[in-house]
């Protein structure tokens, strides 16, 4: 499996520009950037929630057909950002949403979607909430249900739209686990996040976006620099290398005040 | 299951009220006489009585209820907003214009409820037409083009009631807006049936896909839906079934903004659960309170009035009672 974007041009009048990259199953893309840089418009363009305005994407060589909406929903797996929706669904009939793309129209879910939807739900840990409803459970149960219905579609790539704002320490790291584990079992993953962090500890490779530009593309510890993160965030930041105890080395950064 | 139990209850009972009798036995003897050759041993004034008066008007409040509180959940889950009635994109409107026309140009009755239905048709069309020619998001589009198209009909409904006879023609449409089901007929409720299981049909067996609509525009496209064409398609068939009401009994408020709302509380927001709920308890509700309309005085009182007389104090005493509250 490989997503191609080529040149890819989107956003309200064209803020998007030139951006190209590939990803491959069992990889992390990370898409660093401040606010207005432009990460959720190209996620949800890759999508095909917004019309690209130039450049293409690919799949396996294949242009992408925008309009075959039921073939994108089994391919790829979107997580927005976390949000609260107006009707209490239950956890479980949240995730059996993400089966609609393989039900016939006049359909609703069967046995086998319940046992799938029940797994997911287990694998994820939260097999205790699947009564609950949605709009209770807290944000970092709220992120892992929304990433188990995009799970429940069966796709080969996840997009997510910050799956770890708003969520607390313990669970950002939480969810940020289940994301790596899923990539090590074939799932390609591209993610925007707020965390500079997130990107050295958890990404194959990096999407650096400023004002709607690719300004950097690689393996985090060569893209995520002093420098360029001073040229992003306006801060001035170290760059620390820590020695972890039998589990190699990581890399951090501190913001100077 | 409870909830069928209920509305089967409520149907019968709704043919023992009346000034005429009829003893149990002998109703059920007629109604099954319809289905199967039985002797008849009853006077022609049952028969008249059970089949000519009194099934018309049940039936009628049945489809009725049916049809705003299954178009009304529908429209709750379409635009995302538990406050939103099946008349939000002018349907309501359009056709008490177009009653209003009728009457004011004195028409007969039965082109009364066409035109009554053709103009609630026009309206949402109007809507729909007013609401692609917008660019931005196309919910907010939608509600927005709905409110002023039911804004442009009921002026020139108004207009139409300054220019009626204030002792003939005002009366007769102020009496119409009120609604009520007493001058339903059998011939009515043959061109009401069509349209309102054409509606509700449709949005029945597209529920599951209308649970997904509910999240939303960008992430039931995620899902997989074309979510235009949906959109489309049950604000149809939700018109129907609504503006076929309208032209038979008039404005009935209330039942299609509050019903789903009992029907959540009771089922939760599944579709699954919820549209079937929401058809039962909506239909069981239109009956007993026609049945209060035409028997609590000698003189009927219009339905409208007792919809959200009887309802709103019952919904605020399940405010109270409920922990899960009204979403």
């Amino acid at each position: 499996m490989k997503l191609e974007v080529k040149e890819l041009a989107c956003g309200y009048g064209g803020r998007v520009q030139g951006v190209s990259f590939a990803l491959e199953a069992g990889e992390i893309i990370c898409l660093p950037g401040p606010n207005g840089s432009g990460k959720t418009t190209l996620l949800k363009t890759v999508l095909g929630l917004l019309p690209p305005l130039g450049g293409e994407v690919r799949l396996n060589g294949k242009r992408l057909n925008y309009r075959a909406r039921r073939f994108l929903a089994q391919t790829m797996g979107y997580v927005p950002q976390n949000h609260i929706p107006p009707f209490p669904f239950r956890v479980l009939e949240v995730v059996l949403m993400g089966r609609t793309p393989h039900l016939s129209a006049l359909a609703s879910p069967r046995d086998e979607d319940l046992a799938l939807a029940r797994r997911l739900l287990r694998d994820l840990g939260i097999a205790h909430l699947e009564e609950r409803p949605y709009t209770e459970v807290s944000g970092g149960e709220r992120q892992l249900v929304l990433i188990a219905r995009a799970l429940a579609q069966c796709p080969r790539i996840l997009l997510l739209d910050e799956p770890t704002a708003s969520l607390d320490f313990g669970n950002q790291f939480m969810v940020l686990q289940n994301l790596r584990r899923l990539a090590a079992s074939g799932l390609a993953v591209l993610m925007t996040t707020h965390f500079p962090d997130h990107a050295l500890l958890y990404g194959h490779r990096v999407l650096l976006l400023r004002g709607g530009e690719v300004v950097g593309y690689g393996p985090p510890g060569e893209v995520i620099t002093e420098e360029s993160l001073a040229r992003l965030y306006r801060v001035k930041a170290r760059i620390v290398r820590v020695q972890l105890d039998g589990a190699g080395e990581a890399r951090i950064c501190i913001p100077l005040m | 299951m409870g909830l069928a139990v209920l509305l089967v209850g409520v149907f019968f009972l709704s043919f023992f009220l009346g000034p005429y009798p009829v003893p149990p036995l002998l109703l059920l003897k007629v109604l099954l006489a319809q289905v199967w050759s039985l002797p008849h041993t009853w006077s022609p004034t049952v028969e008249i009585v059970v089949l000519l008066v009194r099934l018309p008007r049940i039936v009628a409040a049945v489809l009725a209820g049916a049809a705003l509180s299954v178009a009304g959940a529908a429209y709750q889950g379409m635009f995302r907003n538990p406050l939103v009635s099946p008349d939000i994109l002018g349907v309501s409107a359009g056709a008490c214009f177009g009653a209003a026309l009728a009457i004011y140009l004195s028409w007969g009755f039965l082109a009364i409820e066409v035109s009554s239905f053709s103009w609630g048709l026009l309206a949402v069309l109007l809507a729909c037409l007013a609401a692609s020619r917008v660019r931005h998001d196309p919910v907010l589009a939608l509600v927005l083009s709905g409110i002023l198209v039911g804004t442009l009909f009921s002026s020139a409904l108004a207009l139409i009631k300054y220019l009626a006879d204030p002792y003939d023609q005002l009366p007769a449409i102020t009496f119409w807006l009120m609604g009520g089901l007493g001058r339903v007929t059998l011939p009515q409720l043959k061109w009401m049936i069509a349209p309102v299981l054409l509606g509700v049909l449709p949005l029945f067996l597209l529920r599951w896909r209308l649970n997904v609509l509910s999240l939303g525009e960008e992430e039931a496209r995620a899902l997989g839906l074309n979510t235009a064409g949906l959109r489309l398609l049950v604000v149809f068939c939700s018109t129907l079934a609504t503006a076929a009401t309208v032209a038979v009994s008039g404005m009935i408020g209330w039942v299609g903004l509050v019903i789903p709302h009992l029907a959540r509380i009771l089922v939760g927001p599944d579709y699954r659960r919820l549209l079937p709920a929401s058809l039962l308890l909506g239909s069981s509700y239109l009956l007993l309170v026609d049945d209060l309309a035409r028997s609590l005085s000698v003189a009927e009182i219009p339905l409208s009035i007792l919809t959200s007389l009887v309802g709103a104090p019952f919904f605020f005493w399940l405010l109270l009672h409920t922990r899960r509250g009204w979403a």
